[in-house]
């Protein structure tokens, strides 16, 4: 226990305020440090979800507004495209809309509708790609995984760096990109992603860890680029 | 027991290890102190990747394109520019060749018939059908009013202002107008009698103007017939079938007209027209800049005098220098010319001078030179580099700032053969069907205004057109990501090729119509693709 506190780790973030000496910050207050109106509280939203399921529309407008923003990003994020992703967006509050019985309220509701939409993301890149096997993995070889490769990202906090992590990630193929917003924007666990990938949780591990070696990689390659020109 | 992989540091990171493997492993982190280094750096990793995306991207740069395929237009540009050439060979041929009668009107210089063919067009539409020009009219105003509007609007609103600016915008929409200042006439015949004054600027669009009177401020006319025996204390503007002036305009005279006499007086008079006379009681105190097909200058002109025609006549008095070009050149009893006498003429005509004609500076006649010859030498001259330099920049920066304003703008992507030729012949429309559309608005009193108004847009559109296509052409070569200094630096690219292709000799302004047409092209397509969401 000493050791998981000391590194920090937990089962979900929300289960570690002010864990150790670096402390992560949460999603609502990243959300307020880019300058957003604070959106809904959990409890607002259930209290406006109460109202949606009993065919309250002007409620699901409420919440359509206070969690747009969110699951525009996340579309943009996934899709690439601002157009696609506000088609994506209106169409994955449609499907919310429908799927609202199978919504447990006992779990986040911002996290579920995330889910809901990056669902209709991966549906819409199978039907723009037409291949089975968007995200199987290939198989690891041993050396690859043995390979140190390039180091985790560090001490990279500045905005700057942070506006070049995301245009590398939205450089990333749709394979690797998919796992990586899925998992660090949405917050889905590795069975959501599963689930939603279409693939088994091993995968995703694996995914993600094709998706980081690639992510970095591409930040050391236009780092050097940068450096020389 | 052994390190273990990075996967399992990051399903531990990510908090997805199962139980048993957990506890598993943070025995071994206790005593691994490069695993504990290992842990840490992966759990600021995935902080800052959450950090980067949860970061809002600059809306700016999000919708904007990325990259273009340089198929459709590496194969496209040089053939549209080889038929270019071809056409312009012909078109500059006959302009140079001396047709026979019966062949002359192919030649492009030959323009007689066409501004009447053009009236007798528009007039017969409104007199058949008035209904329905009118309807039209005001439907084509008002869509492209209510289109420019909120496409500025838009445009403004989202990339500079926010709520605030839209606040300012309508408050500014809203706010009261001088009405006082402008006054519509329409009707059949519009007359302001003698004795009448008329204290602001008048707009007047009819078959028959006379105006007898007195207007204070500047007059606008759209007529088949204006005459004008009063006083217009401002400019005179008019567009009319026939036009005569006896009476006096204090400002300038600005017309399109077929056949105009000046027998008044104005401060300069410039335009262009089918058949132009300043009569001998015809007076401009200062300069006199128009293209006519026959021009007689019998009256007075106080300061220089640029003609551009077919035939110039020339029998009164010019206070200083007369610039010429034309066919012929003549110069009658009477006529004086306070300055030098420049003619470009055809090679071997002579300047045709009565022995009573006198020219008080220099009589220079230059031969029309010919059209390649005069191309190459811009290479030889130095301000032809620096007006080079200097557009090239201009037209950079106006890119830029269209970027960081509508990026949008620039999201054309041209990939196939057939794209690139539909785009062209969407410019050529928008080329010739605009001015003829404008024309038309102008015939309206309300039409006015919003012909200006189109026309200013008109020649915005004329000038971004290169900008676009420098733009998709540097896109489709070097793949830019959205940022704005990747997207500047295609734009130097692409606008390079275009303004150097420009410049090339022979090919020069075949590659300046194919870009002006896919410019053109470019834009309408992305009017069109516009959202009004």
């Amino acid at each position: 226990v000493d050791v998981r506190e000391a590194l920090g780790v937990g089962r979900s973030r929300a289960a570690r305020p002010g864990a150790g000496g670096r402390v992560i910050r949460f999603p609502a207050s990243r959300r307020q440090a880019a300058g957003e109106e604070p959106s809904v509280d959990e409890s607002g939203i259930q209290a406006l979800l109460e109202r949606a399921r009993a065919g309250d529309e002007v409620a699901f407008g409420e919440l359509f507004r206070s969690l747009e923003p969110d699951v525009h990003r996340l579309c943009t994020r996934l899709l690439g495209s601002a157009d696609e992703a506000r088609d994506a967006t209106s169409e994955a509050f449609l499907r919310a809309r429908g799927g609202l019985d199978g919504y447990d309220p006992d779990r986040p509701f911002r996290r579920w509708l995330l889910a809901v939409a990056a669902h209709h993301c991966v549906d819409r890149l199978r039907r723009r790609r037409r291949e089975e096997r968007l995200f199987d993995p290939r198989e690891l070889d041993a050396s690859e995984l043995a390979s140190p490769g390039p180091s985790p990202l560090q001490g990279l906090l500045r905005a700057e760096a942070r506006r070049e992590v995301l245009t590398a990630v939205e450089a990333l193929e749709d394979r690797h990109r998919f796992p990586l917003v899925l998992r660090y924007y949405a917050e889905l666990d590795y069975t959501g992603i599963a689930e939603c990938l279409g693939v088994t949780r091993n995968q995703v591990a694996t995914l993600l860890f094709h998706a980081r070696r690639r992510l970095r990689e591409e930040l050391a390659g236009s780092a050097a680029s940068g450096a020389s020109s | 027991m052994s390190c273990p992989n990075e996967i399992t540091l990051c399903a531990y990171v990510d908090g997805e290890l199962p139980a048993p493997r957990v506890r598993h492993l943070e025995s071994h982190l206790v005593t691994c102190l490069d695993c504990r280094g290992r842990v840490l750096a992966l759990r600021e990793e995935a902080a800052l990747l959450a950090d980067a995306l949860h970061e809002r991207a600059p809306e700016v740069f999000a919708v904007a394109p990325a990259a273009v395929p340089a198929r459709g237009l590496a194969f496209s540009f040089p053939l549209a520019i080889a038929v270019a050439s071809v056409v312009l060979a012909v078109v500059g041929a006959l302009a140079e060749a001396r047709l026979p009668g019966g062949l002359g009107f192919l030649s492009p210089l030959r323009l007689m018939g066409v501004p009447e063919m053009l009236f007798d067009l528009v007039f017969l539409l409104r007199d058949r059908t008035p209904g329905l020009l009118e309807l039209g009219l005001s439907v084509a105003v008002v869509v492209s009013v209510s289109a420019l509007g909120s496409f500025a609007l838009s445009a403004v609103v989202r990339r500079l202002a926010g709520t605030a600016g839209l606040v300012l915008a309508l408050l500014w929409l809203a706010a009261p107008r001088p009405s006082a200042a402008l006054e519509l006439r329409s009707d059949e015949e519009v007359t302001v009698p003698a004795g009448q004054v008329v204290d602001q600027t008048l707009l007047v669009g009819a078959d028959v103007v006379n105006v007898d009177g007195v207007v204070r401020g500047d007059l606008l006319v759209a007529a088949e017939r204006l005459t004008l025996r009063g006083t217009v204390e401002g400019n005179l503007f008019f567009f009319a079938q026939e036009a005569e002036i006896t009476g006096r305009v204090e400002g300038v005279v600005h017309g399109l007209a077929e056949r105009l006499r000046m027998d008044g007086e104005a401060r300069g008079l410039g335009g262009a027209f089918e058949r132009l006379v300043v009569a001998s009681d015809g007076k401009l105190e200062r300069d006199l800049i128009v293209a006519a097909e026959s021009a007689n200058l019998d009256g007075e002109v106080g300061r220089d005098a640029w003609l551009f025609g077919e035939r110039l006549e020339l029998r009164g008095r010019v206070g200083r220098d007369v610039d010429a070009r034309a066919e012929q050149l003549a110069l009658f009893d009477g006529a004086r010319v306070g300055g030098d006498l420049d003619a470009r003429l055809p090679e071997g005509e002579e300047v045709e001078q009565a022995p009573g004609a006198r020219v008080v500076g220099e009589i220079r006649v230059t031969p029309r030179t010919s059209l390649h010859r005069h191309y190459l030498a811009h290479w030889r001259e130095p301000h032809f580099y620096a007006f080079l330099l200097i557009q090239f920049a201009a037209s950079f920066v106006t890119g830029l700032l269209l970027y960081a304003l509508v990026p949008r703008l620039f999201a054309s992507e041209v990939t196939t053969a057939r794209a690139f030729l539909g785009a062209v012949g969407w410019g050529f429309l928008l080329l010739v069907g605009a001015p003829v559309a404008l024309i038309l608005v102008a015939l309206t009193v309300v039409g006015i205004p919003v012909a200006l108004m189109g026309l200013f847009v008109y020649l915005t559109a004329l000038y971004v057109a290169d900008i676009l296509v420098g733009a998709l052409i540097g896109r489709s070569l070097l793949q830019p990501g959205p940022r704005l200094g990747a997207f500047g630096r295609a734009l130097l690219l692409g606008l390079g090729i275009v303004i150097l292709g420009h410049a090339l000799p022979f090919i020069g302004p075949a590659v300046g119509v194919v870009s002006l047409l896919l410019g053109l092209g470019l834009a309408v397509e992305r009017v069109r693709s516009w959202r009004w969401s």
